[in-house]
């Protein structure tokens, strides 16, 4: 073979300081920044020197030093470059940093971190498609991303070595898209567009990678493709409420079905309210007693009334009475029905009927027996009736099962909300047209 | 916490049908004890055994 | 696959061929590029180092694509203003070609195609422009005027004493690209797609100190 490429590629004094620059990139570095004066090179032209502004190396420290060499992915990447962006919202800057990453047989890979959450992000050699419909925008292997941001985002200050020509000053219009874990990334400049593809990762995870001993930094907030804690609960929540609920609506309709609903009683009478005063009441007795009947199997009884009630109101106690026991359970009702007409139309006031459940009463043989009480001569009937279906115990445990996939629910939202108060939707942006 | 919630869930749904058969959402009533069989022919007598509480008059 | 030989119509030294369609290879030896025209090799001339370069891939490297096994048989090398790049080129098994473009480790393999719809000529040429192919459009998204800076091995065509050209490179949103190359009339069509290093299972790749 003719053609030799040497297998490592020298490095060079920086022609501003004098200083050793590295070359860990290779042939593949476009610009590099001497890590001791920040000044920034062109590795094809020793002439080139761009001074930074010296003030930016004492504040801006990478907390990954370059050189270090971490596992990512499987494949191993040394940390070559480092970058400080920032953009500008309302007024309010916003910075974060990127660490180039290279591996000769993989290439390059960047790691961006702000406010302690990281992102190891891929370039992409094409272009997702994008769509407009709604607020998705970028698709990409089949998941959908959601903008979350665009923003100018301008170079602050650059250390060691780049795969392009960067200046500090560069501008980009960067475009985030999101759909957690994953970060799908534009960034546009008059002559070209690039998209790259991100994963979240903690800063836990990224030191572990890199092997680093210190601590990383610390995270404020809820970053934009944070995976949330929450995800895939509320479903589970709702999917074990409705396995629930089913529960609970097969024991009502296995009762609806199996009740017995049987007539035990039924009874016409009518009350007389008594005599005006000062007549006496003697003999006005409106106390009475049904006739006897049998409850064949314990369960709940239902006591209905229907009244003729017009304009007037009749009260009734009520003891349902064991024979063989003499034990009685006294419920009690009042029942009103009041009509008329004034400015608005016809008007009514109360129901003439009513139902009472009497909670499980003993088999035997029982009798009722009836005090009325009123103004008016009513004519009603009392129809009795055993295991009779109630509704509202089934109701209320739908409605407390209910707080647990509601409570989940909120608390997932709640996080999402927080999420995408930092984006261009949300109040932490500007509104940025496309 | 979900083995709770179903936990919980099925107790509810046991309850709940407890309560429909047992009518614990009925009417409160109140329990006379040895009520005396001539009370059948005499209905007023009751009235002595059981003090019902002073009663809301009905209507306006 | 045969193994055809030859002399080095400079030198006399043996070429070796991994490829029986090779029409241009450069001598071992004396590195002069020869041609074959019909059954005789000729010099055509004498080629200079290769610029330094940092790619892991070289001649010999075996790999595959699409389940289909390869071999890397020859290169041109490309410079143009931001840097250069290898068009690698690969012989299957079967013994068609293919190229594998080896950009700052970004790897796509493509194979010679025609086009369905005409190309564009290279004045109408602009980024955003559509080409259908197969179904999917195919968008220009870089448009690069390159020059050569090198040869090596064996090339299905005569590359050699070439001026500057314009190459297009065109991408699908699903991975495809395809590339129009401008230094021949018609131009030609090249279609194919982004690969990760991974993919190829590469064998026999260069070593570099420290990986």
């Amino acid at each position: 073979m003719v053609a030799v490429a040497p297998t490592r590629v020298a490095g060079f004094n920086c022609p501003n300081c004098g200083a050793a620059v590295e070359r860990r990139a290779l042939t593949h570095t476009r610009a590099v920044a001497c890590t001791s004066c920040g000044a920034v090179l062109d590795p094809d032209d020793p002439n080139l020197v761009i001074l930074q502004e010296a003030a930016m190396r004492e504040r801006i420290v990478p907390a990954i030093p370059l050189g270090t060499r971490g596992t990512f992915g499987g494949h191993p990447f040394d940390v070559v470059g480092f970058q400080y962006r920032t953009i500008d919202v309302d007024g309010a800057i916003y910075g974060w940093r990127e660490y180039v990453l290279f591996n000769p047989y993989q290439g390059f890979r960047y790691l961006s971190e702000y406010d302690g959450h990281w992102n190891f992000i891929r370039p992409l050699p094409y272009w997702p498609a994008e769509m407009k419909d709604g607020r998705i925008a970028a698709a990409w292997d089949g998941q959908s991303y959601r903008h979350f941001q665009t923003a100018l985002a301008t170079t602050r200050f650059v250390l060691g070595e780049f795969p392009w020509r960067v200046r500090v000053g560069d501008r980009v219009a960067v475009s985030d898209f999101v759909a957690p874990p994953f970060l799908l990334s534009r960034e546009r400049t008059s002559d070209e567009t690039t998209w790259s593809h991100g994963q979240y990762m903690t800063g836990a995870e990224v030191w572990k990678a890199c092997g680093l001993e210190t601590t990383p930094p610390l995270t404020t907030g809820i970053f934009a493709n944070q995976p949330s804690p929450f995800a895939g609960k509320p479903a589970a929540a709702w999917r074990r409420f409705a396995a629930l609920a089913a529960l609970v609506l097969l024991a009502l309709v296995g009762r609806q079905v199996a009740a017995a609903r049987e007539p035990v009683l039924e009874e016409r009478h009518v009350f007389s309210p008594p005599p005006p005063a000062p007549q006496p009441a003697a003999g006005y007795e409106p106390a009475f007693v049904t006739e006897a009947f049998t409850i064949r199997e314990g369960g709940t009884v239902e006591i209905a009334v229907e009244t003729n009630l017009n304009n007037a109101w009749m009260a009734l106690d009520l003891a349902l009475v064991n024979t063989s026991t003499g034990t009685a359970v006294n419920v009690d009702t009042e029942l009103e029905r009041y009509a008329g007409t004034d400015s608005d139309g016809v008007w009514t006031e109360g129901s003439p009927n009513g139902t009472l459940l009497v909670p499980w009463v003993a088999p035997g043989e029982y009798y009722l027996r009836v005090e009325p009480a009123g103004n008016a001569e009513t004519a009603f009937v009392l129809r009795l009736r055993r295991d009779v279906v109630s509704g509202l115990p089934y109701a209320l445990a739908l409605v407390a099962l209910l707080l647990w996939p509601v409570f989940v629910s909120v608390r997932a939202a709640s996080f999402e909300a927080r999420r995408w108060q930092e984006s261009d939707a949300g109040s932490g942006g500007d509104d940025d047209d496309d | 916490m979900s083995r709770l919630y179903l936990l919980v869930g099925l107790g509810l749904a046991l309850a709940a049908l407890r309560a429909d058969t047992q009518g614990w959402f009925g009417a409160r009533p109140s329990i006379v004890n040895n009520v005396p069989a001539s009370m059948r022919d005499n209905p007023g007598a009751y009235r002595a055994l059981y003090q019902a509480s002073p009663r809301t008059i009905g209507g306006k | 696959m045969t193994r055809p030989t030859a002399a080095c119509p400079n030198c006399n030294a043996p070429l070796t061929f991994r490829w029986s369609s090779a029409v241009q290879t450069t001598c071992a030896h004396c590195r002069t590029v020869v041609v074959r025209h019909d059954v005789d090799w000729r010099a055509i001339g004498e080629v200079s180092d290769l610029p330094v370069d940092s790619s892991p891939i070289q001649l010999g490297v075996e790999g595959r694509v699409d389940g289909r096994a390869f071999t890397v048989v020859g290169r041109i090398v490309y410079a143009y203003a931001e840097g250069g790049w290898n068009e690698w080129h690969l012989v299957f098994s079967d013994g068609t070609s293919g190229w594998l473009s080896d950009a700052q480790a970004e790897y796509a393999v493509s194979w010679p195609a025609a086009p369905a719809t005409p190309l564009p000529k290279a004045e109408s040429l602009r980024v955003g422009l559509r080409l259908a192919h197969q179904g999917r459009d195919l968008v220009v998204a870089t448009i690069t005027r390159a020059r050569y800076e090198g040869v090596e091995g064996e090339l299905p065509f005569e590359y050699w004493g070439r001026g500057p050209m314009v190459f297009a490179d065109l991408r699908n949103d699903v991975g495809g690209m395809a590339t129009i190359d401008y230094s021949e009339q018609p131009p030609l069509f090249f279609v194919g797609r982004f690969v990760t290093y991974d993919e190829l299972g590469l064998r026999g790749v260069r070593t570099f100190p420290g990986w």
